[in-house]
Order: C-alpha cells, then structure tokens, then sequence
C-alpha cells in the first residue's frame, strides 16, 4: 500500500458517506411531493444504479488494476472522449457541490443560525474543503475512519428511534407509473455520487474478494436511507410535505409523541459531520476531473478558481432554498442523468470490447 | 526542553493552516459578535397563541414573553393582540406593538376560538402550517369562549408556576375519554382522503377546572380564585372534542362519546369502565369498576360481495379496582368474576364501539383510518368499492365490522 492509496474499508466509507449525506435532509420530502409513499420506488431504481456503477468499478478494478479511470478512457476511446466525459464530471460534482452548500446553508440558517450572515459559513465551509482536495486522498480516509464509528451510533441514533410510537400509516397506490418515472428524472440529481469511485479507482487497494466489503458499505448506506424514508413517511403521513428536513423532523416528531426531549439536535450533529466530509469528497473529485481536462493546469488554480466562483456564485445566484430545489429538479438532473448514462455507457463498451478481444 | 526546541515547536504549531483559519474566525467574527446585541434582545418570545374572529378579520392573542434586563418574569410576560386580515398581518401588526421581532418557535399552545372552525379553520391556520418556526407539535385547543380570556387564564397559571396547560393537553391522548389534538394531527386530518379531524375542546368555567394555583379543583373547591385577576375562571377540560371535515366544524363531541370512539380507535394507555346492575351468583345490584391499563386492536379486513367487512380483536387489559354493593366482597378479584359477568363486560364493550361508529358514520369523519386500512389491504376491490357508492364521501356507513372483545386481567 503506498502513501497515497486507501484501503478498502476506507474507500468504503468514502462510499457510505456520498451514499448517505444528501438523501436524508431534503430528498424525502421532495420525492413524497411527487410520488406519495410509492417514492420508495423512485430510490430503489435510482439506488439500482448507483449499485449498477460499483458493479461497472469492481469489474473495472480486476481487468484494470493499476490505471485510473482518465488511462483507461484514454486507452480506449482517445483523449477528446476522455476529456468530454471529464468535463461533464466536472460540472456534475461542481453541481453537486453548489447543491449541497444551498441546502446546508438553508437548513441551519432556518433552524439554528438565523443571523448568520452568508460570509460566516463561507468561512467555515470554503478553508475545510480546499484544504481536503489539498491532503492525500489516504489522508481523508484516516480521517473518515477515525470519525466513521461516531457517524455510525448518531446514524443508527437518528434512524431507529424514530420508529418509537409510530401511529399512523401512509396511504398506498397513489402514485402512477408515471408520477414514479417523472420522479426518477427529477430526483436524480441527488444519486449517482458513487461515481467517485472510478475518479479514484487507481488510489484503491484491491485484493480478490474486496468487492464484497464495498457492497456491504454500500447496502448499509443504502437501508438507512430506506429506514429513514420509511420512519418519515410514517411519521408524517399526509402532512409529510411540510417537513423539508427528514432527518431532523422525524426526531422531532419522537419530542413531541414520546416526551423524550430535544433528542432532534443529535441531527444536527450527524448533518454537520456528513456535510463536511460530503463537501471535502465533492471538491476533491471535481478537482481530480478539472486536471485531466486542463492537464496543463494544476490543481492549486484548480482549486482556487472554484473557490473564486464559489464564493461569487453563492453570495449572488442562490442561497435560498427555493431557488436552490427549482435548481436540483428542474436544471440539475439534465446535467446528472446524461453524466451518470455516458460514463456508465463508456465503461460498459470498454469492458465488452475487452473481453472480445480476450 | 530548551529554548530552541520550544520555539521549532510554535513554530511547528503556527504552520497547520486551519489554525490560521481559525484565528481569522475567532478575531473577525468575534469581535463582530461583541459589537452586536445579544440576539434574545431583539425578539419576544410568544408561548401560547390565541386566535379570534373578529368581524372579517383576525384577532391575535399573543401569551409573550419580553426578555427585558432587571425585570422579573411576571412584569415581562404579557398578553400582546393585535388584528389582521391575515395571521401573518396581525403578527406583523403585534411585532410593530411590542417593537421587536416575534419568536414563535416557543409556542406550546395554540387556542382557536370555535368560530373560527365553523368558517373552516384550515384556510386560516395555512400560515401556522407553513412556517418553519412554530413547530407543528403544538398543542391545537378550540374554545367556545375568546382565545384572549383563555389566554389570560393560561397566563396566571405559568404565573403560579404551577401545572402547565400543554401537559393537561398532553394527557388527553394517554387517557380514554379525551384526545390529544396537535397542528400536525388537525392538518393530517384535513389533508387525508377523509378530511376529518378532531380536536381538543376546552371552556373555561366558573365552577370546575384547572384554576390558577395550578390544581384541578372542582365544585366548591375554587379557593384561591379571590386572588385572580379574571375572577370565576378556570380552564375546563373534560375530554370533550369537536370533530372537523374539511378542517370545518361539524360536531361537537362530549367526553363520554370521545370515549366510544376511543375504544374503536386503541391506543390509549387509561381509562375506566363501570359496569352498573350486575347480577349474578355473587352479586346483586352492585356496580363494578375496572381500571383499563391497556387496549390494543388487531384489525383484519375481507371484501365479501364487493363489500368491505373488518374485524376488530380489541384486547383490554383490566383491573377490578372498585365494588360498589351492599354486601362487602374484599377478596374479589377479576379471576373470581363470572362468566356472566365478563360477558356482560364484553357486550358494554361492544355497544361503546358500536356507538362510537354510529357518531362517525352521522358525521362522516372517519378519523380512525378505516380509508387507509382497506385502501393498502386491497387497493382494487376498496376501489370497485368505492365506485359503486352514490356517495363516496360516505364509505364509512357502507363498511361492516365484526367487532370481538377480549378481556385480560392486567
């Protein structure tokens, strides 16, 4: 293992952490906006690709084992594809990145920090995450693993006790077919973040029988979510839409039934912790996309043009969390989807033309 | 350690460069933070809010609390109203009163008066709904007299530092003969298929109720009244309700009709049941009391001819806790009682649950989810069902139940 690759275990909660982070605060109540209690479809299929694309890296991983993703595109379909399929990563994680800032920023400016002025979390936010693109990637993964057991109580916390006192029950069968697809579309803004796993894939020690290390991350990701969906939807029933925060108001619903207290701010704690290793991984993998389109550039200006933007960005196009939804539903998902489809497309081809030719 | 070991070490110290961003934090936000005043200076904080029709507009009550320096807690907690056409105009409208911003995240109670429900309550507490500050949690009271007289009352109380009128409201969900009413429930009802709800109903009574040192007293024991500022009132709950469609009042209920609608909802954790006329071998004309620790009901549903037939398996869990006869009968306990008798128990079972579903079918608020329950056991029949009803709004009346009464000793 050299200094700069991470095991697997690590990688592996690099995976549980993008799979989690941002399914839990706002997607919930977005997605039962348009398909009722029947949006547990739309993440199922939405989760089978993402589930699709660890597949696609495992393969990857044992045909390819010492090249990263940019050689392998290269090797295979020559340096304008590589560049076009990385320009769209770029954009998609700088997307995912603006996104993700929006509705943090929302939400503790709503429930907390109600004076805070934008410039306050610029600073806490902007140093933390240039300086995660700056640090080896085995360094975050340190890191992660240090915090992943406290990740994980506040998780575990956070997703079975809301399912104390749960009364009430949502009512089924009353979405179509296609409410469920036009949410897949609209929703998908929020999925395929385990594409980072082919950015990294040449700093990723493999051994046979890994794989089955990453699913388990991921499956264990991929049920809290399920879990917390469920416990919302439970919680909330009819009224499931006026709550934009899942994972803080399904522990408010237990203060209010069950008496128990402000056990709501044990959300708060586990949204700042995934946000800001969320931010570091999102910058790091847009920085790695940056440099392999403009591979004269290095990553210093990478980083400090985005920062540069960033900042100018946030102060004046969003910081609001309306504009920040109509943004994710109706702009995001047509950068998204076609981004998840070509890399997952390219991949594939590169595989089957590999084994023609075995 | 000498001395160039300590200085290579701050030096070492000062070269990670998220101190660097720290001390930046600390000293420009910090120092921006000492010029500012303090955040709780600038907002009053309301705790219980009363709502009012008055002509065409809104008549808000706002319980408040103005953190003011060198002032007790008494002095500060005062009762702020304000008119609007809107709830949002008439806070806007109080905030301008009391000069500074209104904090509504502390609201525990809200008081609605009943007027505003026979207009339709929905349309005018949207605001409440949508606000991120107020948490839908809060207890939702209607009243048939001015929310600002009850306020007053709730205001004395929190005066005495006695009982809070929020864990009175809390109670009502654990105990038979009341329910617990929240914003969240009254707009989950609204929102429903059904859109029926229920909601706590509370009066304020010169005789009986919660009086303002804090006691449920009751009858000639309102003592401490002399000393109130609105003599001869107490904040009266007796469990009764009022039921809503459409968030519209359409019934009142009386604590003894909540009760059987209770035994068909379960879920409730207290409760009595008083069995009068008992005759058997072992009693004559004696009234038996069961204490109820627990009731819970299974639910099944069958679709026989296209029409839905549901059986309940309610489960009580009960306790003998009273005998009133002629004759002392001290080592009784449930396990001695009759068959008659626990048959007996049983049938009032059944009549309550049946009176229960009489009042829901008049009213047409299925507020115990039967729409919820046959739609997710079998989507297609429920909706052949429906379709075959001239009027599907009264579903309730249409369906069958099976009722079967269980009774365990605790």
């Amino acid at each position: 293992m050299n200094e700069k690759s991470v095991n697997i275990w690590q990688i592996g909660i690099i995976l549980f952490i993008v799979l989690l982070a941002n399914k839990i605060l706002l997607l919930p109540s977005l997605v039962f906006k348009d398909a009722n209690f029947e949006g547990l479809i739309t993440i199922t299929i939405l989760f089978l690709i993402e589930i699709g694309i660890i597949t696609l890296f495992i393969f990857l991983k044992r045909k390819y084992k010492t090249l990263s993703f940019a050689q392998i595109l290269r090797e295979k379909f020559g340096n304008w594809l590589k560049i076009i399929i990385f320009l769209l990563l770029a954009i998609f994680f700088v997307c995912k990145i603006l996104l993700l800032y929006n509705v943090t920023y929302a939400f503790f400016n709503e429930l907390i920090y109600k004076e805070s002025s934008p410039l306050l979390y610029l600073v806490c936010f902007v140093p933390i995450m240039t300086y995660f693109v700056f640090c080896p990637l085995r360094t975050m993964g340190r890191t992660l693993q240090i915090f992943f057991p406290v990740i994980l109580v506040l998780t575990i916390f956070c997703t079975f006790l809301p399912f104390v006192g749960l009364n009430s029950t949502p009512l089924l069968f009353q979405s179509s077919a296609s409410g469920v697809f036009f949410s897949i579309l609209k929703h998908s803004a929020a999925f395929g973040d385990s594409i980072i796993l082919l950015l990294f894939i040449d700093k990723i020690e493999y051994k046979e029988g890994d794989g089955k290390k990453i699913y388990f991350m991921a499956l264990l990701a991929i049920l809290f979510v399920f879990l917390i969906f469920l416990s919302f939807y439970f919680s909330y029933t009819y009224t499931a839409s006026f709550h934009s925060y899942a994972i803080f108001e399904i522990l408010g619903n237990i203060k209010s039934f069950g008496g128990i207290g402000r056990v709501d701010v044990i959300s708060l704690i586990l949204v700042m912790f995934l946000t800001y290793f969320q931010f570091g991984i999102f910058f790091k993998a847009y920085t790695n996309c940056f440099c392999e389109v403009f591979t004269r550039i290095n990553a210093k200006f990478a980083v400090i043009l985005f920062d540069v933007l960033f900042v100018v960005l946030i102060n004046f196009v969003v910081l609001n969390l309306e504009k920040a939804v109509m943004f994710a539903e109706n702009f995001f998902p047509y950068i998204s989807m076609p981004t998840i489809i070509i890399v997952l497309l390219f991949v594939a081809i590169s595989l089957l033309r590999r084994r023609k030719n075995e | 350690m000498n001395k160039e070991q300590i200085k290579r070490s701050i030096k070492k110290f000062f070269k990670v460069p998220m101190l660097w961003v720290l001390l930046v934090i600390a000293i420009c936000f910090g120092s921006v933070s000492f010029a500012k005043s303090a955040e709780i200076n600038t907002y009053a904080i309301v705790t219980a809010l009363g709502i009012d029709q008055a002509d065409d507009m809104i008549e808000l009550s706002l319980l408040t609390f103005v953190p003011i320096v060198e002032q007790n807690f008494k002095d500060s907690y005062k009762i702020i109203t304000a008119k609007g056409k809107t709830i949002n105009e008439a806070l806007n409208y109080a905030s301008v009163h009391v000069g500074r911003r209104i904090g509504l995240s502390h609201i525990k109670t809200l008081v609605v008066n009943v007027d505003i429900f026979k207009s339709g309550a929905a349309k005018t507490l949207d605001f409440l709904a949508r606000s991120k500050e107020l948490s839908l949690s809060t207890s939702l009271i209607c009243t048939d007299k001015k929310a600002l007289d009850f306020l007053e009352v709730v205001q004395q109380l929190d005066n005495s530092g006695a009982l809070k009128i929020e864990n009175v409201v809390n109670f009502n969900k654990k105990y038979v003969a009341a329910d617990e009413s929240t914003i969240e429930s009254f707009f989950k009802g609204v929102n429903s298929k059904s859109k029926a709800s229920i909601v706590s109903f509370m009066t304020l009574d010169e005789n009986e109720g919660l009086d303002i040192s804090g006691q449920s007293g009751g009858g000639d024991s309102s003592s401490s009244q002399s000393s109130s500022n609105s003599p001869g009132k107490m904040i009266k709950n007796s469990g009764d309700c009022i039921l809503c469609k459409d968030g519209k009042l359409v019934k009142y209920v009386a604590s003894e009709d909540v009760e059987k609608i209770n035994y068909l909802r379960g879920g409730f954790e207290q409760g009595q049941l008083v069995l009068e006329n008992c005759v058997s071998d072992m009693f004559k004309d004696t009234t038996l009391t069961f204490k109820i620790y627990n009731n819970s009901i299974m639910k099944e549903a069958r679709f026989v001819n296209g029409i839905p037939l549901i059986y309940l398996d309610v489960k009580l869990n009960v306790k003998l806790v009273e005998v009133n006869s002629n004759k002392a009968n001290y080592d009784i306990e449930f396990d001695d009682l009759p068959v008659e008798i626990i048959k007996d128990i049983r049938c009032k079972v059944k009549e309550m649950i049946t009176d229960g579903l009489a009042i829901l079918r008049e009213t047409k608020c299925d507020i115990i989810g039967v729409y919820e329950f046959l739609n997710n056991n079998n989507y297609g029949e429920f909706k052949r069902f429906l379709n075959k009803l001239d009027d599907k709004d009264d579903y309730l009346s249409k369906v069958l139940f099976k009722v079967s009464p269980n009774i365990y000793a605790k």
